[in-house]
């Protein structure tokens, strides 16, 4: 590295980092400590909240996972038995590639549109307020009130997607009772729960990207694709990465609206790993089984989000 | 307390509330009793030696001869039969008022949304430590939670009870849950569309052969082949509760001779040849015989295809069927009910609710009071009333509460011949896997057999587990 | 040659090239409006149903086909729903609730994420690992742990010091907000945002010889002003809509929720459908005025200005 005094030979409009005129070393060092001081009494008490209410329960769970627990019966240590039995079950693995199957459409789905809506919604527009709300509105009422209204759209008699369907002469479809058509039901309904989420983040990620970046490109000429490929999507990486891991752990934790709009039927045709972690935890009372499987999703989120990142290197952006 | 489950309880404390409250684990007093986790390093020495533990692991408190009642004590109360505000009235403010007049002790109640969040409830108070002292439970669960339950016997007269309905209260001979509300499952029909398709509309069919054919007649398609009216509504659809499949396919099954659980209850034996065939007539009366689709539904939770006027037949739930002709009265007379079947046997399928005491409770005598008090038979007619249901009670079946109602009429005979799911100590794990499989039989992804024999494998390998 | 109509960029565009460019904006701006009219039309259909259900009376939501329109208008529906339960005090409770996840979260978690991401230290990247893990456990098998925590909590609700005695945080205020008060994704979306900032600020201040406290909290944090609210919208919804932990924390009719509350009108064999419909209109009432205050601060401009230059 070079010297302050070589950079002012270079460059005379360079001023140093901080104002270290006299007993340079010594008041560096200082600085140093001090922001090592400072960064710790940042995250210190959200630590301390994240030791007590996450770290101690879930290590519990993790005991739990290795034993027979249950509020009905004494208490045994079963090791891995749980795993093995999980590992070894059809209905798991069958779930395991419903929950996959979930992940990837209502991922690529939401984040894309997502993304879109934000984008047309970060205009000067009229109305933009009326159209920001509306988009945002699935995602306050609670998924139990959604669930039920998407119930009555999916009837096969009267209900409105088959209306809709009808316009281009598809017959009527049996959406939530059809093996191959409930989990893609689902999804649609999900994806249309979820966009304006993601499009509120999009919104406050496009807030962060300096508008004199836009004026320069445009004074420059370039073309709205270009500014979009160039200036928008390098510089909202940090938040697609947020949006991408969000969304998918989310997707991998599907829940509510399975239980209420199919209870994981036809057969397992819709039912998660979140769906059977319910299950065995609060209707068969099989604590030790669902942890067990709980820390197998765990896993499973794990890797993928890190693949993930190793792929597309989402979160080398100033780290 | 073996030095295993000290070990096991220091670990489990070291875990949840870290060195703070390690010195706490010798002498936890039954409502103190921390519960749950187990940890690594337990199982270094003691797998499987009876590392027994955790759940408020507590000396029973049995009934103290004579132990007098006390009157300044508070009961804890965790129910999910009276969630709203009329619930309210009749629990608390009727019953638990005068039970507090009475007897001078109060009741705390926490009154949940319904049967599908209390195991949740129940699982969190048991794992911290504050059991409720009297609880409801289900059909079926006698046999999972007897080992958490005080013993009844001679707490109240048994014999004006139904002796079906009693027995389901018991495990190994032991009385643990007292009856309190009843319901079973009917078949009804619509005696307009009787008429429409010229069947005679005071005569239900009397077997599974007119069930079926009167089905066959009754169900009406439009021009490209969907459904217009279904013949007989099989799975109660629109219904919210999913379990409505496996209990009603179970009354195929016990009508047809067959039985859920070897007498033992220590394996499975619904896929018998007499299993196998009673799905095999439910299958086809989809797959084969079209009376319905599967999943054919109003798309409005709680509103069947009956009352709708899209089935001319179907399998309902009698409180379901109870509530919708409230609300709509011109139901009445379009509303007929096929008497129950006698095929090899009579049986027919009863849901209801229990009272019960865990065993960690302090007050075991004021609990039993309790239950004394609401079981009565002007008291229990209370939340009889307010739930729409039958009561357990012979001496009650004159009542005109009862007599005056068709459909609690009938229901009250199905409950003389009713027969109860569950028994053995596992069948809270074997229950999810019935209505999955199932379907996936009335889809026509397996066969009957397919279905049964895996399901059975299943059920007998968490039997094995349990009984251990 | 140069196209007539429109412009290419080159010059001065001509009278024709400027017409063509106007009446394309306008195109343009017509065809974003349609999408997005159709677009919210798809959103807001199903509230549409549920505020017409709010107002039918009974025999209008047992008819079949569904009516779209009730026949008769019953206003009332609203008022005889919030009689079926103490639904003032359960708009009370979480309202508590949510406020306290709003606070909490965004004031620990943008200390939290801008730790993350603006200093270096040791154990930065494992302990940042370990927010986003939390992230994947699911809240199901973490419920009864965390429960038996607040059950033990030393000193509270008549506990001793060892957590014995009492009833711990377990029906109380205290109990229901604190496992929600910090969340993963809040300290993730901070420090995401916090990534974008230049350098430059914060070493301007430190040269101005500002504390760290007040280069965050003066400088830094009102940068993020559209994190900020979109965390506290997300908080605010999180607290109003939780159901599971409220319906365990709590054990008196006092200390429920609203989400708790609206069960009754969903029993187990029948399901009060203008009831439900016009609590849950009523319910989201407060989250979509937060929204529309919130967003506001989603527009250009102002969380930039002074970073550059």
């Amino acid at each position: 590295m070079k010297g302050d005094e070589a950079m002012l030979k270079e460059n005379p409009a360079y001023s140093p980092p901080m104002v270290v005129q006299s007993n340079k070393k010594s008041k560096g060092f200082d600085l140093e400590r001090k922001k090592r001081r400072a960064a710790w009494l940042f995250i210190l008490p959200a630590m301390l909240h994240f030791m007590l209410f996450t770290s101690l329960p879930v290590f519990a769970a993790l005991g739990l996972s290795l034993t027979n627990f249950s509020i009905l019966r004494e208490v045994q240590w079963v090791g891995l038995d749980n795993y093995g039995r999980i590992l070894k079950d059809d209905v798991f693995w069958t779930v395991v590639g419903n929950t996959l199957q979930y992940a990837f459409w209502t991922v690529l789905l939401t984040v894309t549109l997502a993304l879109g809506v934000a984008i047309l919604l970060d205009q000067k527009l009229r109305a933009r307020t009326w159209y920001r709300t509306a988009f945002y509105l699935p995602h306050v009422t609670s998924t139990a009130a959604i669930s039920v209204l998407w119930i009555w759209l999916y009837s096969p008699q009267f209900g409105l997607f088959n209306a809709v369907v009808g316009w281009f002469g598809v017959p009527k479809q049996n959406w939530l009772a059809n093996p191959g058509l409930a989990m893609y039901a689902i999804i649609i309904m999900s994806v249309w729960m979820s966009v304006g989420t993601y499009m509120v983040l999009y919104l406050a990620g496009l807030q962060n990207i300096p508008p004199e970046l836009y004026d320069a490109a445009k004074v420059d000429g370039a073309a709205r694709w270009a500014l979009f490929r160039y200036i928008t999507v390098p510089l909202l990486k940090p938040t697609t990465f947020l949006v991408l891991v969000t969304c998918l752990i989310k997707a991998f934790q599907v829940f509510d609206q399975i239980y209420i709009m199919t209870g994981g039927g036809p057969g397992y045709a819709t039912s998660t790993v979140a769906h059977q972690i319910y299950k065995q935890a609060f209707e068969n009372l099989n604590l030790g089984y669902a942890s067990a499987m709980a820390f197998l999703l765990c896993l499973l989120i794990f890797g993928i989000t890190m693949i993930n990142n190793r792929l597309f290197n989402w979160d080398n952006v100033n780290a | 307390m073996t030095t295993s489950l000290k070990k096991f309880r220091y670990f489990t404390l070291l875990l949840l509330a870290g060195a703070l409250v390690l010195g706490a684990c010798g002498d936890t007093t039954p409502t103190t009793a921390p519960a749950t986790t187990a940890a690594p390093t337990t199982a270094a020495g003691t797998t499987g030696a009876a590392t027994t533990a955790a759940v408020a692991t507590t000396v029973a408190s049995t009934t103290a001869a004579g132990g007098g009642v006390k009157s300044n004590v508070t009961l804890k109360m965790i129910t999910p039969i009276f969630p709203d505000a009329d619930g309210k009235k009749a629990l608390e403010d009727q019953l638990l008022t005068k039970f507090k007049q009475e007897t001078g002790i109060t009741v705390q109640v926490d009154r949940v949304p319904s049967y599908g969040e209390l195991p949740a409830k129940l699982t969190t108070a048991f794992a911290g430590g504050l059991a409720p002292d009297v609880f409801n439970i289900g059909v079926g669960w006698v046999g999972d939670y007897a080992s958490q339950l005080l013993p009844l016997d001679g707490l109240l007269d048994t014999a004006d009870f139904y002796e079906s309905i009693l027995a389901t209260g018991k495990d190994n001979g032991k009385l643990y849950g007292i009856p309190y509300i009843m319901d079973t499952r009917l078949i009804v029909y619509r005696k307009d569309f009787f008429k429409e398709v010229g069947l005679d509309p005071e005569k239900p069919p009397t077997s599974w052969e007119e069930l079926r054919d009167y089905a066959i007649k009754l169900t009406k398609r439009n021009a490209d082949g969907t459904l217009d009216r279904a013949g007989l509504d099989v799975i109660q659809s629109g219904v919210q509760t999913p379990e409505q499949t496996r209990q009603h396919w179970f009354r195929f099954l016990w009508q047809n001779g067959g039985e859920l659980f070897s007498p033992d209850k220590k394996k499975a034996i619904f896929n018998s040849d007499k299993g196998i065939e009673a799905l095999q007539y439910y299958t086809d009366l989809i797959r084969k015989d079209k009376v319905t689709d599967y999943g054919f539904t109003t798309g409005v939770p709680n509103q069947s295809l009956i009352a709708a006027g899209k089935a001319g037949m179907a399998m309902v739930n009698a409180r379901t069927m109870s509530l919708e002709i409230v609300k709509d009265p011109s139901l009445k007379d379009k509303i007929g009910i096929v008497p129950a079947f006698k095929k090899a046997t009579q049986g027919e399928f009863v849901g209801g609710s229990y009272w019960v005491i865990a065993k960690t409770t302090k007050y075991p005598e004021e609990a039993k009071k309790l239950i004394q008090f609401l079981s009565a038979k002007e008291n229990a007619m209370v939340g009889i009333k307010y739930r729409k249901a039958i009561p357990p009670l012979k001496s009650l079946a004159t009542d005109p509460y009862v007599q005056e109602d068709a459909i609690l009429k009938a229901s009250l005979d199905n409950l003389k011949i009713g027969r109860a799911e569950g028994g053995p100590n596992g069948w809270l794990q074997i229950r999810d896997l019935f209505d999955p499989v199932l379907t996936e039989a009335l889809v026509g992804k397996k066969s009957p057999k397919e279905a049964l024999d895996g399901l059975a494998a299943k059920a007998d390998e968490i039997l094995a587990k349990a009984g251990k | 040659m140069r196209n007539t109509f429109i412009y290419d960029g080159y010059g001065e565009p001509t009278r024709a090239q400027r017409v063509t460019q106007r009446s394309l904006k306008l195109t343009r701006r017509l065809l974003i409006h349609l999408l997005l009219i159709g677009g919210s039309l798809v959103m807001l259909a199903p509230f549409l149903w549920m505020i017409t259900t709010a107002l039918k009376p009974d025999k209008d939501i047992y008819t079949w086909p569904p009516r779209i329109l009730p026949s008769e208008y019953h206003f009332e529906n609203f008022g005889l729903a919030m009689e079926q339960a103490p639904f003032a005090q359960y708009f009370l409770n979480s309202l508590i609730l949510a406020s306290f996840h709003v606070i909490f979260n965004v004031a620990l978690c943008s200390m939290a994420g801008y730790g993350f991401a603006r200093y270096q230290f040791r154990g930065r990247r494992p302990l940042f690992l370990l927010v986003l893990a939390k992230m994947m456990v699911p809240a199901q098998v973490t419920l009864i742990p965390v429960f038996v925590l607040m059950r033990m909590f030393p000193l509270a609700g008549d506990n001793d010091i060892l957590g014995q005695g009492g009833t711990g945080f377990v029906n109380t205020y205290a109990g229901l907000v604190l496992p929600g008060a910090v969340t993963a994704f809040g300290i993730f979306l901070f420090r995401q945002f916090f990534l974008n900032l230049p350098v430059e600020l914060e070493d301007a201040a430190r040269i101005d010889g500002c504390s760290e406290f007040r280069i965050y909290w003066n400088i830094m944090l009102p940068l993020c002003k559209p994190a900020a609210v979109t965390l506290g919208i997300f908080s605010f919804e999180a607290g109003w809509n939780s159901f599971l932990w409220p319906l365990v924390i709590t054990q008196s009719n006092e200390m429920r929720t609203i989400q708790l509350g609206l069960t009754v009108f969903r029993g187990e064999n029948q399901t009060q459908w203008a009831f439900l419909m016009a609590g849950t209109t009523l319910a989201i009432i407060p989250m979509i005025i937060i929204f529309i205050v919130g967003q506001r601060y989603f527009i250009k401009g102002i969380s930039t200005s002074g970073i550059t230059g």
